[in-house]
Order: C-alpha cells, then structure tokens, then sequence
C-alpha cells in the first residue's frame, strides 16, 4: 500500500506539474484529493491493513496529502498570477498617445501684472481704490495743480468728451477723489489700478493704458520713505537683486518729483540694448504730493505730508514678459494670449 | 534744446567729459538724452597731403595718387575729378568705418594696391555742414597738418548735448541757465558774457516810439536801431553753432537774434525798420479783420484775443510767435529794429496752439522769460552785430516796462527740508546747496533761511520748490530708502475686488480666454447688431475729438468689441475661440453729469471644445455659455437666477436667447447671435455670447461659506421619466417637481431629453434623477413611493405629463 501511495504521489505530481490551466488543475484535484480521488480512496482502504502498519502508513498518506495539498496551492496561485498577468498584458495602452484635453483659459497678461501689483501693495498696507474712467477736468488736471493753460497739459493730449469732462489720462484724480473722502483722517494708504487714456497711437503709445497710482499721506512720511516702499515694491516686482535708481523729475502734482529706473533686467546693469547702454529702465513716476495738492481737498500741508506715484501697467508686463509690441495686449489674438 | 558742447564750455570752465557732465545733469532733473558729435565717425578719417598723383596704367578714369598722413605715405586709387598734387584732402585709412557702414581695407584695383580712400563730403556726411559735396573729394584749408583728425580738421570735434527738459524748466532753454547748472554738479567756474555795446550816432529814441496798449499781455517792449547794415552770411562759428543748436542760419542779422536766444533765453525779432510805418511801434491786440502774412509765407487768421506789433497802420508781427513778412529782414535791409520783449505765457501758448506754430520763440515765451533781462539779451545782440561788422547801433534803448518784476525771497525752514526730504541737513548745509546754484541766502530766525530768487528762475516761488532745489543737488541717490512708520497692516482687500478677481477665475477655468478692448469702439458696429434707432444702448457718450471715427464713442456694451475679437481670429483661421471680458460700459446721464460706469462681464465662444482624438469636437452651443453662467453664480452663491426666452433683442437669434433675470430684475442675456450680425461681421459660424451687468449681480453675492451638518441617515434615489407637450419649457417642469417634492426632495437633476419614435409627436420624454433624504430618520420605500406619485399627479395635471 506504500508502494500504491508513493506512486499516487508521483503521478499526481508529475500532472499537476503538467497542468496548464486552472480547469485542469481542478479535475487533478478533483481526481487525487476528491470524495472519490484515489488518495482517498486509498486512505479508505487503511482500514484493511494490519493495526501494527496503519500508523506508519497513515502519517505517509497524510504527509503525501499534505504535500499535493500544498503543491496544488502552489500551483494554483502560480497559474492564477499567470492569468492575472496575461490579462493585464491584454490590457495594455498606448501610454505615448496624447491625453484627454483639459482646457482651462488664460488671464490677461496685464491681468496677470495687476494682480502682482495689488498683491505687494497690499502687503505693505495699501487698500485698493477706484474712480471713474470718464472725469471732471478738474479732478483730470485743475485740483492736481495743472490749470488751464499750464504747459504740463501737453504732457498729456487729452480725448474729450465736453469741454470739462475728458477721458482721465492718468489715475492720479483717485488720489484726490480719495482724499476728498478721508480729509482730515490719516493715514491714507491707497493704490488705484485702471484704464486711462490719450490722444496717441503709434508703436510705443496705445490710446487706451493701464496705470496704478499709489498715494500715502501721513503725519510722517519722506522722499526716503518713498524710496524704500519701491525699493521694495521693485524687488519683489523684478527680483531681490534689483537696485532702484529716483532722477529728478517734473509732474505738476508732486514736488519733489522723481523718474524711478530698475537696474536692466537684461544685463543686470552693465548697459545693453534693452536699457539703451544705460543700464537702467525707467518704470514709473513719483514724488512727493504737493502742497497744493492736499490744501485743495482740505488737508493742511503743515500738518500731514505724503507721497505718490504711478506706473505704466503694459511697460512692466513688456519689460516681465520681454514682449516687443504694445499692441499685441489689445489686438486680442488667440495665439498671444494663450501664453500667459 | 540742442547744445554744442564747446558752446557751453564759453560760459563755464569745465574739464570732464560731455557724457560725464550729460549723466550728472541727468541725475539733477536736467534730463540729457543723448551726447553725439556733430558728424559720427570723424575722429576716425584723417587729412592727407597729395603729394604726387600719375595716371592708372590699366584705367583710364583711375589715378594713383602717394599721400602723406602723418608718417606715413599711402598709396590710394582714386577716380575723384578734383584731384590735384599738394591740396589736403580727407583721407579714410584701413580700418576705418564710412558712415554708410563700408569698412575701408586694402585693396587692388585692376593690379594696383589702394590703401584707402579719398573722401567727399557727401559719403563723409560733412557736406551737411558746409564741407564738401559729391562731386568730388573734400579739399581741405591748406595750412592742416597731414595725419590731423577731420573732426579736429574742420572745427566738428565738438559732442551736442539733447536735452528733454520737463515743462517747469523754461530757463534750461538757455545755455548760460544750463552753465548755472553746470557749475553747481562740477564746482567749475563761470564765465558769463560781458555784455557792453559800442553806439554811436543817433539817439534810439529819435528813431521809434514804443507804445504797448494791452500791459497785461505785454510787461515789457525794448528795441534798439541798427544803422548802416550790411547782410551777408554769418561767418563759420557762428552758422556751425547754431546749426549745432538745431536753428537754420539765414544772415548775419537773424543768426545774432537766434544766437542771443540761444545763449540767454530772450527771443529777440528784427524788423527792416524802413517798412514800418510812422516810426512806431504798438503792442496791441487784433483788431477785427486783421490778418498776417507770417514769415513763413502763409497768411494767418487772427483773433482778437491775440497779441500783435503793429507799426502806425497794420499788424507786423504776431507778438511773440512769429515775424511778418512785408518787414522781414533781406539783403535790401539797412536799417533795423531790434525787439526783445516780455510776453504773457498763457496769451502766446493760446495763439501759438491755435494757430499750430510752436515756435523756438513761443516755445520759450509760454514757460516764461527772464523779465530783468530784456535788455541784457538786446544789448547782447547788438554787441555781436557790432563785432560782426553788421551795422553800428544808435544810441540808447527804448524800453517800455510797464509792469516791472518785482524781486521775491522765500523763507526756506531746514526742519521742513528735512521732514519732507528724510534727510539731516543743518541750515549751513542747505545754505551751501543753494549758494552752488546762485541763489543768495540770509539767516532766517533760527531754524530758516531767506533765499532771494534769481529772475531767471521763473519756476520757483514757494518754500516746496526750494526744497526741490535742495533735493536735486544734495542728489536723490543720498537720500537714504526707509520704510514708513506708522500702522503696520494688512491692506483691507474689499470683497468687491475679490469678486472681481473670482469672476475671472471662474471664466478661466471654464476655458475661457481674456481680452482686454478699448473703451471706443465705432458706432456703426452698433448698427450692425441690429439695434434700432430708439434702443438705449444706441445713447452713446461720444469723444470730442477722436483720433479715428472707429473709435468714436464709449462702448454701451461690451458685445462689439468681443464679437471682433472672434471675427479677426477666424481672419488667421483660429476658429475654436472662447473670450471674455470684464470692463466697464458707459451710459450717458445727462447735462452736467458725468456718464455712469458699469462693470460687465462680456462671452463669446464659437467652435468646437477640443476633446482629443477619442471623440469628435463637440461644437460649444447655447448650453455651454448657460453652464458657465449657472457656475458662477454657483460660486458667488447668487440664487433666484431666471433665464427667460427672449425673441425680441435684435442681435441674437430669436430661437436661442435668454434674457437673464436675478429675481425679477433684468441683469444681462445670454444667446446665438442672430446670423445677420454674423454676416456684417464676416463670421461664417455660430458664436454664443453673454453679457451680464455686474452692477446688478455683485451686491447679491456672497462669498461667506456657512457649513451645512453632513447627513446622517441614507437617502434614496429615484429616476422619473414624463412624457411632456414639446411647448412645456423644462425649467416648469422642475418647478412642479421642486415644489410637491417638499423639503425631503433634495435634488433634482434633469438627466436625459428625448424626442423620438417611442414619444408621441409633439411630444418629448424628461428624464429626471430625484434624491430624498431626511435629517432627522431613515426614509421608508413607502413614503417616497408617495411623494413621487404626487409629483407626477402634479405633473400631469399642472403641464400634462405622463409617465413614459
């Protein structure tokens, strides 16, 4: 009877070995191990043998059951991760095809820049303004020290609307719309972003811009003061490697006024096309507000002090996003806006 | 203001650089934006001396000519008619650049070797300036040093400044002012002219009488008589420095008044004193009807606002602008009337505008004059004329000084310097500053000065200005960069901007695109949407003055502006498109009031949403732009949104437009545009747009999040399908559901719409997702069983539906 098990063994070893499917594996199962296997057959013939041979006979068919046991397992786990693998082979893309479009738009670029600029300004305390596009002449020019008839009024060719209501060629009515409402409280910590117009249009001047303004007036305040906050606006604006450069300048509303230049961006300073050999790029206009300015919206000049300043929106962009044509922020063409 | 380098260095000792003094101007609000020599490149051609020339061998028009630069002899191949031995002629050696940007080498000309070239004016750019021309090489004075430099050759190794002086800095309009402000960025010394005039003969005032009628427009009238004339052309010096300036030499006579106004400021005019009439002059304004013939040829309406010099009978000269014709100086002059006066800026900046002549002398009029120096700048010109030999000058000055300047000194506290500069500065420094640009100061009580004003410095008159002047010469780059003291906080960030900025988010990642439109658009495209004469949005703000009529009016919408964008990217064959826009409209209102701003917010998309290469492109249709307006007023949580047919706005097709309500306000549309307005804007597709008046929308939002416990017991889901009359619209439909299904339905969401063979024509099949839940128990099978039969009673006895 050891003999018979022992070649039970073999065989069903040698089959299962042979196996190559997991219906095959089952009927050797089904055919060794079953109710009506040949192992069990076997084991139930145990009963017939001598008493004195049962148990050595029993714990080989119970090891020879044991070990089929486990190899059946065994094979059973290595035909079914086959399977698994043949399937998942089947399975298999074209990983190298192009994905399912996710289509998400785009800001406008000076969207983008004006964003930037609230965001540092308000860091450093500044609150959002706004007034409208369509002004007053003397909001536009006469309560910012530029009555009729003053020279600096061809700084700025003016579109009108009547004779005392224009298109605002800068932000800077904001300030003293702003002021009208805050006089005599101070602080004042404002910047107003928006559109302003002028009569001109060629290659370098668009008849519609963007402009922010900025404006603080204090109890304490100074041109060092203003140097600072755009030291710190240009850095974080234009890298923490920036210089800022302030020349002496002109506007009718701030006095002193002052150009402020940003080192190159091209060529860090060294003199190169971009800053025509200077070294350094003109980015926008301040000073400190004058006298006049705040007497005429009721504050007293002796008692409160204050700066302002306002830049171009589109020169910033052109000099960030290294554009070369102004009109491209306008012409609205698909293959310029989508790179922002 | 152009100014010859050399010129300046006349009135103040310098010894750096032009560039050097142009960048320390710069940095003192004297903006110099260029430095360039009068001919580029000169210093890099050099005289030469022929010293024999024989004829090509193998050309007959060539010659060979040894030429002496220097220590060195050349040999040069030239085919110049002129040619001579012995003359100096400009020579361009190897290596050196020719304006046309033609390097010079060494060259053979049929087997014979040119070491250079012969240069003419023309090819030099010298014949700009009176040496040379391009017939033939430039011969230069005999006495010229062979190996000289041309520019030091012809007197041009001169650098000219450009200046781009801000409006306030009229002074700077002379070169002694710019001397000034030379010598308080160097320490050099200044060396104004001496002005002293040799007279002789008759007494000035024997000859004219100066009358000025109007002493608010004319301060002050000074002249001066020049006998014995004799025009001819100015000599070298004189032409070179004014062309330099930019200024045309004419003759001897009008090159002095330019010079003069060149170096001091003062325009000056000559008149041919035999055609003025009666020995007289008055300052006076038009008279009714009266015209001018301005030098210039052209015969010029006046006002009677405007200020004229008329002699006994009719105007001669618009004061301040411009000369007359009829008493120009010309080679027949031989008695002349010098004029330097003091004009009214705004009266001279008015005429000047009006007539479109912004000359050299209005120019320096309109920002103001030296008022004391009237008689300095004529003096000063009849010196030169004196010294040219161009005539001999009577005796005496006639000046008319009807309202004298009065001197002005302002108090100047260095406490006020220092709080508004941030600097440290003690009286004695401040002192110091303005001492360097001329002014004198006397001590003030303790902490002032009193800064007496020179005249010429018309641009100061208040404490603010002098500590401007303090500030520009103590330099901007020494002024320490602080930080503001004062409240540190967090700029308060309205909710109204950061709608804004939501908006844009939102749109962007809906796919959309922004652009950004001018304000102006043309009023025809008004035209093209459709929108009849009687419309409200046909009331435009029009511009006065616009640069081109198809930016004539402020756009009531933002709708023309998008619909081109979509029109000229189809133009490039870009046909998946979607825009939008967030800007402001403008709707007049009325007399005295200024036109009221709205914030829109503009969409149009056209084409296909791009969707790989797994599906077709699914064209974007009424549905897509709807879906992007329900998800932002999702997000700004603005509910009670209504979206009604509208048949009736021109623009849009009358099948596909809604008309947007918020509650029962109307607040903007969205829809197809009609396929007329396609044509007129040449777009052979379907474009969807939106507009929405942000005005009405952005009070309703509300950004502040209040959370909602999550449910606690399951919910159960139903689907109902109803066969509804095709008129029915969908949105009354979910109406009825909504409103049986009670506080236990809570969604309803509209999943299919069929017409079909298995729905009855005239008929079509919504299919509705429904989802019950309760917060306070499990809901049973029976009762939502319940509640759904109600629904479908209330739909079919409230819009005829039945179950399908």
């Amino acid at each position: 009877m050891e003999q018979e098990i022992l070649r039970i063994k073999e065989k069903a070893f040698s089959e299962l070995e042979a196996a190559r499917t997991l219906e095959e594996l089952q009927t050797i199962k089904v055919k060794y191990l079953g109710k009506k296997g040949e192992l069990t057959r076997v084991l139930r013939e145990m009963k017939e043998l001598p008493p004195d041979e049962r148990p050595r006979t029993g714990q080989l068919a119970n090891e020879v059951r044991a070990f089929l046991e486990s190899e059946l397992d065994r094979r059973f786990q290595n035909l079914i991760e086959q399977e698994k693998q043949k399937q998942l082979a089947s399975e298999a893309i074209d990983v190298t095809l192009p994905g399912r479009p996710v289509r998400r738009g785009h800001r406008h670029p000076l969207t983008l820049i004006m964003n930037e600029i609230e965001e540092i300004f308000t860091g450093m305390g500044f609150e959002i303004a706004e007034g409208p596009e369509v002004e007053w002449d003397y909001y536009n020019f006469e309560a910012l020290n530029i009555p009729k008839g003053h020279p600096a009024r061809d700084m700025q060719d003016s579109f009108y609307i009547t004779g005392e209501m224009l298109l605002r060629t800068h932000t800077s009515p904001v300030q003293v719309r702003t002021l009208e409402k805050t006089v005599p409280r101070v602080p004042v910590r404002i910047i107003a972003p928006g559109k302003v117009y002028r009569r001109d249009d060629d290659a370098t001047h668009s008849p519609m811009f963007h402009q922010v303004e900025g404006l603080l007036v204090d109890r304490h305040c100074t041109l060092g003061d203003l140097k600072g906050v755009l030291l710190t606006f240009a850095r974080q604006m234009f890298g923490k490697d920036r210089e800022i450069r302030l020349r002496p300048s002109f506007f009718p509303f701030t006095e002193p006024s002052a150009e402020a230049d940003i080192s190159c961006l091209n060529c860090q300073g060294e003199g190169c096309r971009v800053c025509s050999g200077t070294g350094w790029l003109e980015i926008l206009g301040a000073g400190m507000v004058h006298p006049k300015v705040l007497e005429n919206v009721g504050y007293d000049p002796e008692e409160v002090v204050g700066f302002a300043f306002g830049m171009g929106v589109e020169r910033i962009a052109l000099l960030k996003f290294g554009i070369n044509d102004l009109r491209l922020f306008f012409e609205s063409d698909l293959r310029f806006l989508q790179q922002f | 203001m152009r100014v010859p380098y050399k010129w300046l260095k006349d009135y103040i000792t310098l010894e750096l650089p032009a560039e050097d003094l142009a960048e320390k101007l710069t940095m003192a609000g004297i903006a110099v934006e260029g430095v360039t020599p009068p001919v580029p490149g000169l210093e890099q051609i050099v005289a030469g001396k022929i010293l024999e020339l024989a004829p090509h061998p193998n050309a007959r028009r060539l010659m060979i000519c040894r030429v002496e630069v220097g220590s060195e002899i050349l040999q040069i191949v030239s085919g110049a008619p002129n040619l001579e031995a012995g003359i100096n002629v400009a020579v361009a050696r190897p290596g050196a650049t020719l304006p046309s940007g033609q390097k010079v080498e060494v060259r053979s000309f049929r087997g014979e070797k040119s070491e250079g070239i012969l240069c003419s004016g023309s090819e030099l750019g010298t014949d700009e300036w009176g040496y040379g021309d391009d017939k033939g090489v430039l011969v230069l004075d005999s006495g010229i040093l062979p190996g000289t430099s041309l520019d030091r050759a012809l007197g041009l190794d001169d650098q000219i400044l450009e200046f781009d002086l801000t409006p306030n800095r009229g002074d700077c309009l002379a070169i002694v002012n710019i001397a000034r402000e030379a010598k308080a960025l160097t320490g050099g010394r200044l060396n104004l002219p001496e002005i002293q005039v040799q007279e002789e003969g008759v007494r000035t005032g024997d000859l004219i009488r100066v009358e000025i009628k109007d002493p608010h427009l004319c301060r002050r009238y000074a002249g001066r008589i020049v006998q014995n004339v004799k025009i001819t052309p100015s000599p070298r010096w004189l032409q070179y420095r004014l062309k330099a300036a930019g200024i045309r030499p004419i003759n001897n006579i009008v090159d002095v008044t330019n010079y003069v106004m060149l170096e001091l400021g003062q325009p000056l005019h000559a008149f041919d004193y035999d055609r003025l009439q009666g020995a007289q002059i008055i300052v006076r304004r038009v008279q009714p009807g009266e015209k001018l013939v301005s030098l210039d040829g052209v015969t010029r309406d006046l006002d009677e606002e405007m200020l004229v010099i008329a002699d006994a009978r009719v105007p001669v000269a618009l004061a301040g602008v411009m000369g007359g014709l009829p008493s120009e100086v010309t080679e027949a002059t031989r008695t002349v009337l010098l004029e330097a006066a003091y004009f009214d800026p705004l009266n001279i900046r008015r005429t000047a505008r009006l007539l479109g002549m912004r000359t050299e002398s209005s120019l320096r009029f309109e920002k103001g004059i030296n008022l004391d120096g009237v008689v300095d700048a004529l003096n000063r010109a009849a010196q030169l004329i004196e010294q040219l030999g161009a005539g001999t000058i009577a005796a005496g000055v006639v000046d008319e000084y009807v309202r004298p300047a009065a001197p002005l000194a302002v108090r100047l506290r260095t406490s006020r310097v220092n709080r508004i500069l941030g600097t440290h500065l003690s009286r004695g420094e401040v002192q110091e500053i303005l001492t360097r640009i001329g002014f004198t100061c006397e001590l003030f009580g303790p902490d002032a000065l009193l800064v007496n004003i020179p005249p010429y410095r018309v641009d100061i008159g208040e404490e603010i200005d002098l500590i401007e002047e303090v500030a520009r010469l103590y330099g901007y780059d020494q002024i320490e960069a602080t930080i503001p003291v004062g409240v540190l906080s967090q700029g308060f960030h309205e909710d109204r901007f950061a709608v804004k900025d939501l908006i844009i988010e939102v749109m962007v990642n809906a796919g959309l695109d922004e652009v950004i439109n001018y304000s102006f658009i043309n009023e025809n495209s008004l035209l093209n949407l459709k929108l009849p004469e009687e419309s409200p949005l046909r009331q435009t703000v029009r511009l006065q003055n616009p640069l081109r009529e198809e930016q004539g009016v402020l756009r009531p919408l933002l709708l023309p502006g998008l619909i081109e964008n979509i029109s000229r990217n189809y133009k490039h064959k870009l046909t998946n498109l979607g825009f939008f826009e967030l800007g402001k409209i403008f709707e007049p209102a009325g007399q005295g009031k200024l036109p009221e701003e709205k914030l829109h917010l503009g969409i149009a998309v056209c084409g296909k949403i791009d969707r790989g290469w797994q599906e077709a492109g699914q064209p974007r249709d009424f549905y897509d732009v709807k879906g992007m307006i329900e998800k932002l007023f999702e997000v700004l949580g603005v509910k009670n949104v209504n979206f009604q047919p509208w048949r009736d706005f021109p623009p849009l097709h009358p099948g596909r437009a809604a008309r947007l309500l918020l509650g029962s306000e109307e607040a903007g549309f969205v829809g197809e545009l009609h396929p007329d307005v396609l044509e007129y804007f040449e777009i052979p597709t379907r474009v969807v747009v939106c507009e929405l008046d942000l005005a009405k929308v952005l009070p309703l939002a509300s950004l502040h999040k209040v959370f909602q416990p999550l449910p606690r017991y399951p919910g159960i889901a139903r689907d109902l399908a109803v066969v509804v009359p095709e008129e029915v619209p969908a949105a009354r439909v979910t109406e009825v559901i909504l409103k049986t299904g009670g506080t236990l339905l809570k969604e309803c969401r509209l999943f299919d719409v069929y017409q079909g063979p298995q729905v009855p024509a005239g008929y079509r099949s919504l299919a509705y997702a429904l989802f019950f839940q309760s917060h306070e128990r499990t809901l049973t099978d029976e009762e939502v069983s319940l509640i759904h039969n109600q629904i479908l009673d209330a739909l079919a006895e409230q819009v005829g539906a039945s179950l399908r």
